[in-house]
């Protein structure tokens, strides 16, 4: 979470030297993040406070003035426009060099010296909306920035009389330290890491003036658990009106709108301290009561933001005798809002449950700087302050009067949390040596008490320490004092070391590695990796042919396209290859990923790391097919695993019956190879054809590796033949090589290279071509020795399959 | 007969002299000193003579033979100069032409991001193991010290499974975080641990910059005294390694639920170097004043060993972890505007990688 920070703010509150820069770099290593900086000063340049001395009318037009300025050191005459242009007004002067805008829009435009209308200007009198600064500055067009109310001398630069000479910091800070989401608290974080002085004072309440008389004002809580701490007090002779600068600059430099001076005081605390207040017009609380108890079902409440709410039952509201007046740290009610008429407020300084506040506010889509605070838990000790803080605020700028005590509901007493804290173990964690003593002022300097005198157990020294309120959430135990004392030590002060020590035996998983060497082997040879998500919708499940109820569901989907878990790759690819056909209609692409596998019961999925190739196109004959084929042929041996491929007996939705086959590794199916089924084609509006094989490859891995071992190169050279049979159309290859191998001893290899089909050869009839390799290992076999082989290889073809050699 | 060698020594010398490239000096070498030529000729009739004419006469015959081979040699290393020297012209291909490329595939970015992840912690002695994605509450949130009621458990930031609730690990849940693994890893009981896991998580968030499916990488050590200093040297093993030599990593207090101290790790910009700042002055578009943050870190709390059955008075641990998508395109400088565009499987996206 991140907090815009004045740091001149900040500075009252640590006395410190450093520059913006040193700040944020010195901070940010030892506590909260300065992620970004912003100085405010630049925009201003070249613009300063300027007094009118004289107004004379301009000789050449009737809406302009000529103006004598006093700016210091000399004096100047300009030419000006504006409507409320008064003799002794100070103003805002912008001299050639400043940026400004004309009239509040359009571009930057950088001033020169210049003649309106036939008389020379030596700069200009600006509006707010001019230079940046409506916001503070709200005025009626034509009218210029009345400075009148500023102390500083005509000549003085503008951005040092709006106290702009600042910088704002863009903190982060992480969620388990509310206490530094405040200026406050980064003060006091800046004076231990920075090792300067912390000169923050609590705010003491002030009592009721004896002479006045309280107005009648109840409070009561009926939810002492999400409510743990409720303080409020009323003020009266209000006189709501604008924010004075300083106040509004603060507001505005944390990149929050001034709204009035009230208000603004409770963003102002919250800013400050980092406690939420609100204020309720007292006037319009029925019965003068304030509730703190759940909603009731279906009341409603119309909030600051204007949007209105329907509440339920577990949401905690503060309420007045009647009504809701606000959703409990999460935002105020528009009807008991503080308006220009209010006379009388009550200030509500509280400690709400962090949960409570954080799921109220989800279920209402409500955020607000008020519910980021209290959902990261907040101390009930801090309301004090603030309240009091609030009212000191409102005495001085908003005249008002405390017209009751303070009410202070609270429900339990304050804890006081201790734990121990040895050195020794804080120094083994850190890794460097650092006096005991130094790290207990670090702990000191935080704000944690510790014993003055440390006990000694087996040696060594260990002392008592404990927590502040405002740190109460986030020590858990010993373990956070190293951390604390770590970071102000400096992590960059520690040395950088590889750790030493018994390297664990742990050898890596096979599965694991042979998904890298798949996904390297597969896009080497061509084939694009797809990374799907894991989900899939019941749409492309059932497009597939897949039952989304044997899937593993999830509950609360981010939406239809996202509810199950997917138990192929299938699926998201044929997605894939649907949205990617009209610019690739062609293409070979793999993914390896876990499908997941349902299980009933008490049990987790399995998540089965799965291989899928496929090869899309438009040609019909088997090429797609030996592609993805051959693809995995040669994946396996890379692997090293046997692997057969047998025609698929059994019929599947998702697979071609005539084109399909099963990856059998002894007996057991580990996946599928084939062209997708054309009616699921069809479903998906594919016009091509798919082939893709999808196997499991921990079923693979399990297999024996397949058996070494080398063969001596042979003494004799080979004899090569070619030869091309011709076969009827059903006799599949497999047979034919199987026949072949069978009646000769001398044949070393064979490799089909031509499956040839005409009309020459006959109806039904196609060619197979191959090269055939016969070797001996005694001696170079001779011609009649091959013929002889050759012979009895077509007289067993002829036999068994009726194919005869071609002519 | 020494005059007839002679003057055909002259003609052979001047034929040689005037060859006019290679083929043509062949071609004179053969009619010149081939079986049918003049030469051989000559040679044929040596027998008539006497033998001290024979004598003589050879050794002329085998001299001039000599010097013809040798004018043959050099007129032959002439006439390739010129040919080599022309080469320029008379054997010119168009280099322009594309190259005849393999055919390849892609490997998907986050794929290549883990391939190199798990080579450089590797050497430093971690193995890569794999948890479930699909996980027991326990092991999500409960044993990494997240009480029941953090934010992370609320229904719209994690996913949870249609099944029924297990009387002690919870609910099923897709884990939002490879640190799942390292809580199923102390389980084991197996010590030392120098472990890595890298692993799909998800959670419950979808924009430009949100998949809720997205890859996580953690390493966790476990030993005797582990501490801050070696959290440090891991990560600046990685940042080398990774990044390169130039930059460097810093560590931020952070915090985590389930490490204590935390931190965040930065490393400093490769576009601006770590200045903040571009070349013209403004700030850079890529870092926060000079940094970037690369992931989270810490020793592992207390609690969450406890909950591993292991002693936290004995042992120590350092985890760190970071989301693979990221770390890939802060160091390739790839501005992805739309982070979704990596699960989307559009091969105009893929095959640029």
């Amino acid at each position: 979470m991140n907090i815009l920070a004045s740091y001149n703010w900040i500075k009252e509150f640590v006395i410190l030297k450093q520059s913006p820069e040193e700040f944020a770099r010195r901070v940010s290593l030892s506590g909260p993040g300065v992620e970004r900086l912003y100085p405010q000063a630049p925009p201003f340049e070249f613009m300063i406070v300027g007094k009118v001395l004289e107004l004379k009318p301009h000789p050449n037009a009737d809406k302009l003035q000529i103006a004598v300025i006093d700016w210091g050191t000399d004096r100047a005459e300009i030419v000006c426009g504006g409507t409320n242009l008064s003799v002794g007004m100070k103003v805002v002067v912008a001299l050639p060099g400043a940026q400004v805008r004309w009239h509040g829009a359009g571009d930057l435009i950088t001033l020169e010296p210049t003649e309106i209308r036939g008389v020379k200007s030596s700069g200009m009198i600006c509006g707010a909306s001019e230079i940046g600064l409506q916001d503070g500055f709200p005025h009626a067009e034509r009218e210029i920035m009345d400075m009148s109310w500023c102390k500083a001398k005509p000549g003085t630069k503008l951005a040092k009389a709006l106290d702009l000479e600042d910088t704002v910091f863009d903190v982060e800070v992480t969620t388990n330290r509310p206490d530094a989401f405040s200026i406050v608290g980064l003060a006091r974080e800046a004076a231990v890491i920075l090792a300067e002085p912390f000169v923050w004072k609590e705010a003491v309440t002030p009592l009721m003036p004896k002479s006045s008389k309280p107005v009648p004002f109840e409070v009561a809580n009926h939810e002492k658990t999400l409510c743990t701490r409720y303080q409020a007090v009323v003020m009266d002779h209000i006189e709501v009106g604008p924010s004075p600068w300083w106040l509004k600059n603060r507001l505005l430099m944390a990149g929050l709108r001034p709204i009035n001076n009230i208000v603004d005081i409770t963003n102002y605390v919250m800013l400050e301290l980092g406690q939420p207040m609100h204020a309720f017009d007292y006037e319009k609380l029925a019965g003068g009561k304030i509730r703190i108890r759940k909603a009731k079902k279906g009341e409603k409440i119309l909030l600051l933001d204007g949007s209105e709410k329907i509440l339920s039952a577990d949401q905690l509201i503060i309420a007045d005798a009647e009504k809701p007046i606000a959703v409990a740290g999460v935002m105020g009610g528009e009807g008991t809002g503080v308006v220009d008429q209010t006379n009388t407020i009550v200030f509500e300084a509280a400690t709400f449950d962090p949960v409570s506040v954080r799921r109220t506010g989800r279920s209402l889509d409500l955020r607000s700087d008020s519910s980021l605070r209290f959902e990261k838990g907040l101390p009930e000790e801090q309301t004090q302050a603030a309240l009091a803080r609030a009212v000191e605020l409102c005495q001085k700028i908003a005249c008002g009067q405390m017209a009751s005590k303070v009410h202070d509901l609270r429900s339990d007493s304050r804890r006081r949390v201790k734990f121990q804290f040895r050195p020794d173990h804080a120094e083994r964690l850190i890794g460097v040596k650092i006096p005991a003593a130094r790290m207990v002022k670090i702990l000191k300097m935080l704000g944690f008490g510790i014993s003055r005198r440390s006990t000694i157990k087996k040696g060594k020294p260990v002392f008592d320490v404990e927590v502040p309120y405002w740190r109460v959430r986030d020590i858990e135990g010993e373990r956070d004092f190293a951390e604390e004392i770590a970071r102000v030590y400096g992590y960059a002060n520690l040395p950088s070391e590889i750790p030493a020590g018994k390297l664990p035996l742990a050898p890596m998983d096979p599965v694991l590695i042979a998904e890298d060497s798949t996904k390297k082997y597969l896009s080497a040879a061509g084939f694009t990796e797809l990374l799907n998500y894991s989900f899939v919708s019941s749409e492309v499940l059932t497009k597939a042919g897949f039952a989304p109820e044997s899937c593993l569901q999830i509950a609360n989907p981010l939406s239809t396209d996202f509810v199950f878990m997917r138990p192929s790759l299938v699926p998201g690819a044929l997605a894939a290859i649907k949205e990617n056909e009209g610019l690739f209609p062609e293409n070979d692409l793999f993914e390896v990923s876990n499908v997941y596998q349902r299980h009933d019961g008490l049990n987790l999925p399995d998540e089965l790391a799965t291989v899928l190739i496929a090869s899309y196109g438009t040609t019909a004959d088997d090429r797609l097919f030996r592609r993805v084929k051959g693809t995995l042929e040669s994946l396996f041996d890379d692997l090293d695993r046997d692997v057969q491929l047998k025609r698929t007996e059994q019929q599947n939705h998702l697979w071609h019956p005539g084109r399909t086959v099963d990856l059998f590794v002894g007996d057991v199916v580990i996946g599928t190879l084939g062209e997708i089924h054309p009616a699921i084609l069809n479903a998906f509006g594919l016009a091509g054809r798919v082939v893709a094989t999808e196997f499991d490859l921990a079923g693979l891995m399990q297999s024996q590796k397949r058996a070494g071992g080398y063969c001596s190169i042979p003494l004799f050279p080979p004899a090569r033949r070619d030869l091309a049979i011709v076969a009827a159309e059903n006799v599949e290859y497999t047979r034919v090589e199987a026949i072949i191998r069978s009646v000769t001893d001398l044949l070393a290899e064979v490799e089909l290279f031509d499956v040839y089909r005409s009309d020459r050869l006959g109806k039904e009839q196609k060619s197979f071509a191959m090269h055939l390799s016969f070797s001996h290992a005694e001696h170079t076999l001779t011609n009649e020795e091959v013929e002889l082989e050759i012979s009895r290889i077509l007289t067993a073809l002829e036999k068994e399959l009726g194919a005869k050699l071609r002519d | 007969m020494q005059d007839k060698l002679k003057a055909l020594r002259d003609q052979i010398l001047a034929e040689i002299s005037v060859a006019s490239d290679v083929t043509a000096l062949e071609q004179v070498e053969i009619t010149c000193l081939g079986r049918k030529s003049q030469f051989s000729q000559l040679m044929k009739q040596l027998g008539e003579l006497s033998a001290v004419e024979r004598r003589e006469v050879g050794q002329l015959a085998n001299d001039l033979k000599q010097e013809i081979q040798d004018a043959l040699k050099l007129r032959r290393s002439e006439l390739l100069q010129v040919e080599f020297k022309a080469l320029a012209e008379t054997d010119r291909i168009d280099v322009t032409i594309p190259g005849l490329r393999p055919e390849t595939g892609h490997l998907h970015l986050t794929t290549q991001a883990i391939q190199d992840i798990v080579d450089i912690f590797s050497r430093v002695g971690f193995t890569r193991v794999r948890h479930p994605e699909v996980e027991w509450d326990w092991f999500a949130f409960e044993a990494l010290n997240m009480p029941p009621d953090h934010p992370a458990r609320d229904e719209w930031e994690t996913f949870f499974i249609d099944a029924p609730q297990h009387s002690k690990l919870g609910k099923m849940v897709l884990t939002p975080h490879t640190t799942s693994g390292s809580a199923r890893e102390l389980k084991k009981g197996q010590l030392p641990i120098r472990m890595m896991n890298i692993s799909k998580t998800y959670r419950r968030q979808i924009d430009v910059s949100h998949v809720p499916m997205f890859h996580q990488f953690e390493g966790l050590l476990v030993d005797r005294d582990v501490s801050v200093t070696h959290l440090k040297g891991i990560l600046d093993h990685f940042a080398r390694e990774f990044f390169g030599a130039g930059r460097h990593t810093r560590l931020r207090p952070f915090h985590f639920r389930f490490t204590e101290p935390s931190f965040e790790v930065d490393i400093s910009c490769g576009i601006c170097s770590g200045s903040g700042r571009s070349e013209d002055g403004s700030k850079c578009r890529l870092c926060k004043e000079g940094w970037l943050e690369l992931g989270g870190a810490g020793l592992l709390h207390p609690n969450v060993l406890t909950a591993g059955g292991i002693d936290p008075e004995e042992y120590s641990a350092l985890a760190f972890g970071w989301g693979v998508e990221r770390t890939m395109m802060m160091r390739s400088g790839i501005m992805v505007d739309d982070i979704r565009v990596l699960y989307k499987s559009d091969f105009r996206f893929l095959n640029q990688f």
